[in-house]
């Protein structure tokens, strides 16, 4: 037996004033009586009792010992076993799975927390344990403790999460705890997102071990396809948990007040299903539900949000001298997917070369010497090799540096504020952004006849990536994701600014600093407001494992868990017995 | 309150007023025996025996009956109150009212020109006042009583009542004051008292603490004569006894004293003693 506070021995001192209260106690008070001779009888016949008394009084000094002791015993906290205890790592798994229902009843989350609950009333009183919850990543619900209060409390805060299990998560924290030895982790999942060794040594209650039949998307996207009038594309991927083939329907309404635009005949067959293609003629950008007409084990994976993503081009125009192959290179896009569109009045971007445009947002070829806005251009320069600076960037997007020939770049001086994202060896710029109060531009820094870049394919795709980066539309919306994933947010080119997000519709959001949000926890339409305008998505499921609710190959590895009161709790009681026993005896001798 | 305390004195006053009332102006030094003897007043008849003086047969009765009576008269002679005040230690919380009562009955004797004798008694007998007689005595007698203090270990009430039959042999009326309560018995002290034919009376003054028990739990009782202790759990069961125990030796006190013709008072300290020594007056059984 071990003691955790072996000080509180030396309270065993105050056996001496409990001896003196005790003598103090049991002396009886003296009393005058004048008729004496007539006690004497009731003397006589208490003589049966003496004895009793006499060991009442030994008895009653003996109980108060004890009582101290356990006293003291249960303010040392013994235990039996020492070194043997391990305080307990509960961790609930919240992913997406859970929400599946058992029986039609009760979700596998409800039954995790009521095992979590029964192993934190069982809990040795001695023993710490803390809460936490598994989906995308661990959150910590409660910190180690003893107080099965906040135990409980923290089970209740737990919520289903709509992200799937994220295995590598608990695999770190598992190495994390392994090392420690000094925690046993126990994971109460239906196992659904694990693998056989992911985890090890943590133990696993398994939740919700009978198959459930389900069905869910797994995949599905939308875009607007290039026809007149438009027309919509929706790609979608269905998976099945059942041993069967079975025919359903898909339903895809539109807008917010969710109007049925179609319904879709599908056969779903076990496992993952190919995916199929449709193509959609009503309705418009905005959002879309896509829904599985069918109840099942899971519903989370019933639904897919998705946003048809209007489109948006960005409008150009050419400052040259020589425009040709600069128009063509706008029309390039502009026929095809349409993301540019060349106007001569009024243009978001400006295409220049030979001159400095002062266009609020321009791309610049063969800026000419001389003290310009966009830098101090100097003399020509010979034997160029390019170095990116900045890689993925997104202007170099799909672009192989190493082949463009940047003949008669030209040193320049670059201003305040300028970002280099190609130069050479001997930093000169090649390809920068500057920007001042009024205007931003790309510049690149060669001449386009001497280099013949009018011929090189990358000509038109820098063009297209320069004037989509400056119109902060570097990256294609989509029109959904995966919950867990981070999404990058259109922003105005070079700011971090503050953006606004909102979840289906709901009056209440917040607000994000920078150009990625995410992880996204939450399935169903994200609303992003900033200064480039208003975006939405939908966030979806989409995990395999998940909607297949496959948990079969994982095993329960959970091992006895010490229960019981703490000896502390039992000697405090026994104390509190014997003192109550103690009272009585008391009672008896002070009113008889 | 003090015996020679004015007020106290006017209160014995009162009750001496009373007593005439009650009794009619026949207190005056005419006390007299109850015994039959050869004074001048008729008492009584009763048949003739043999060696009864001749000059006292009626015989006009002998006329009539054809039956010898003698006459029987009131025997005349001085007749002494000799109070005996329990002042034992057991007395101790009563001592003051037993002192009260035994002022109010010497007072009420000496107007009434009695000889009064007040003994202390314990273990032993002590004389308190020597016999006095008249009214100029009174506040002399008082002022002795008031003296008196508890004395003794123990009482032995027969020892008592021997020394005060060897020291007084004339007959009259012995008054006890006292609890009663005596180890060694009240019995053999009255029976002895009796057989020398004196007048007897008794007073029982105890108080509620002799009568009722309100001890709880552990005590240590301590006889406070003998010193005795003994260690005691008293519950709701021992003190119905000891109460039951004090009412039975009340009662057979009571039985005792009706079967011998012996006058009894019981009261406690909580009742006025004028208001006793009123009962007394009114019963007519020691004044008259």
């Amino acid at each position: 037996m071990s003691f955790l506070h072996p000080g509180y021995f030396l309270a065993l001192l105050g056996l001496l004033p409990l001896l003196a209260v005790y003598f103090l106690k049991i002396r009886p008070t003296q009393k005058i009586v004048t008729a004496y001779f007539l006690w004497e009888a009731v003397f006589e016949k208490k003589k049966n009792t003496a004895l009793f008394n006499r060991l009442r009084d030994l008895l009653s000094l003996l109980l108060m010992i004890l009582a101290l002791l356990m006293v003291v015993l249960a303010m040392t906290e013994p235990e039996m076993a020492a070194g043997q205890r391990q305080d307990l790592l509960l961790i609930i798994d919240n992913s997406a799975s859970m929400n599946a229902l058992d029986h039609g009843k009760v979700t596998r989350l409800d039954t995790a927390k009521q095992k979590a609950r029964d192993i934190v009333k069982s809990l040795n009183g001695n023993q710490q344990a803390a809460m936490a919850t598994v989906s995308m990543d661990i959150q910590f619900n409660s910190h180690l403790t003893a107080s099965p209060k906040s135990l409980m409390d923290a089970i209740e805060s737990i919520e289903p999460s709509d992200c799937p299990l994220n295995a590598k998560a608990l695999g770190t924290l598992t190495s994390a705890v392994t090392a420690m030895n000094a925690y046993r982790l126990i994971l109460l999942s239906d196992g659904c997102g694990l693998s056989n060794d992911v985890g090890r040594p943590t133990e696993l209650i398994k939740i919700g071990a009978a198959p459930q039949d389900n069905i869910g998307f797994v995949a599905c996207d939308m875009r607007m396809l290039h026809t007149q009038p438009p027309h919509f594309g929706l790609y979608y991927r269905l998976a099945s948990s059942l041993e069967h083939t079975i025919e359903t329907e898909i339903l895809l309404t539109y807008g917010p007040d969710n109007a049925l635009i179609k319904v879709i005949p599908v056969t779903v067959t076990p496992g993952l299903n190919a995916p199929e293609v449709h193509t959609i003629e009503a309705g418009g950008p905005g959002p879309w539900k896509v829904l599985l007409d069918r109840e099942d084990g899971l519903p989370n994976d019933n639904t897919a949000f998705l946003v048809l993503q209007p489109k948006r081009p960005v409008t150009m125009g050419v400052d040259s001298e020589y425009p040709f192959f600069l128009v063509n290179s706008v029309l390039a896009f502009s026929k095809t997917s349409g993301e540019l569109q060349y106007v001569q009045d009024k243009p978001e971007v400006v295409l220049s070369s030979g001159t400095a445009s002062q266009a609020a947002c321009s791309v610049m070829f063969n800026v000419p010497p001389g003290d310009n806005w966009c830098g101090k251009v100097g003399e020509e320069i010979d034997h160029v090799m390019a170095e990116i600076r900045i890689e993925d960037h997104s202007i170099l997007r799909q672009c192989d540096i190493d082949t463009m020939p940047f003949v008669g770049a030209r040193h320049i001086d670059l201003p305040p504020n300028s970002l280099v994202i190609v130069e050479t060896a001997d930093q000169v710029p090649l390809i920068y952004r500057v920007r001042d109060k009024k205007r931003s531009a790309i510049v690149i820094n060669m001449d386009m006849v001497q280099s013949e870049f009018y011929y090189s394919a990358w000509f038109p795709v820098l063009v297209y990536n320069s004037a989509r980066y400056l119109m902060g539309q570097q990256d294609t919306r989509i029109s959904a994701c995966r919950v867990g994933e981070t999404v990058t947010i259109p922003t105005a080119a070079f700011a971090q600014e503050t953006t606004r997000i909102t979840l289906n519709n709901e009056p209440d959001g917040f607000d994000i600093v920078g150009s990625s949000y995410g992880p996204i926890q939450k399935t169903g339409f994200h609303h992003l407001n900033n200064s480039t305008g208003q975006w939405s998505f939908g966030a979806n499921l989409f995990d395999l494992k998940e909607t297949l609710l496959d948990n079969e190959h994982v095993d329960d590895t959970r091992q006895a868990i010490n229960r019981g009161w703490p000896l502390s709790i039992l000697m405090g009681s026994l104390a509190i017995a014997l003192l109550l026993t103690e009272a009585i005896l008391y009672h008896l001798r002070k009113v008889g | 309150m003090l015996l020679t305390d004015p007020a106290f004195i006017k209160r014995l006053e009162s009750l001496y007023l009373l007593a005439r009332k009650i009794l009619g102006g026949t207190l005056q030094a005419d006390r007299k025996s109850t015994r039959k003897g050869s004074g001048i007043t008729f008492a009584d008849y009763s048949e003739y025996s043999f060696g009864d003086d001749y000059r006292a047969i009626d015989w006009r009765v002998f006329a009539r009956l054809d039956t010898l009576m003698i006459k029987l008269f009131e025997l005349e002679e001085d007749v002494t109150i000799y109070i005996l005040l329990d002042a034992s230690q057991s007395m101790l919380n009563k001592f003051q009212y037993a002192q009260q009562l035994v002022a109010a009955l010497a007072y009420i004797a000496l107007h009434s020109m009695d000889k009064v004798v007040i003994f202390g008694m314990a273990e032993d007998l002590v004389s308190i006042t020597k016999p006095t007689l008249g009214r100029g005595k009174t506040l002399s007698v008082l002022q002795t009583l008031e003296a008196a203090e508890s004395f003794g270990v123990d009482t032995d009430f027969t020892a008592a009542t021997r020394r005060f039959c060897q020291w007084h042999k004339k007959r009259g009326m012995v008054i006890t004051v006292s609890d009663f309560l005596f180890p060694k018995g009240y019995e053999e002290g009255l029976n002895f008292l009796h057989w020398h034919h004196h007048d007897l009376f008794c007073i029982q003054v105890q108080d509620n603490h002799d009568r009722e028990c309100h001890l709880k739990g552990d005590v240590e009782l301590k006889c406070i004569e003998s010193g005795k202790t003994q260690k005691l759990t008293i519950t709701h069961t021992e003190a119905r006894a000891y109460e039951q125990a004090v009412m039975d030796w009340n009662e057979q006190l009571k039985h005792f004293c009706g079967a011998r013709g012996i006058g009894l008072v019981s009261t406690t300290t909580d009742v006025p003693f004028d208001q006793i020594i009123q009962t007394l007056l009114k019963r007519g059984g020691l004044v008259s």
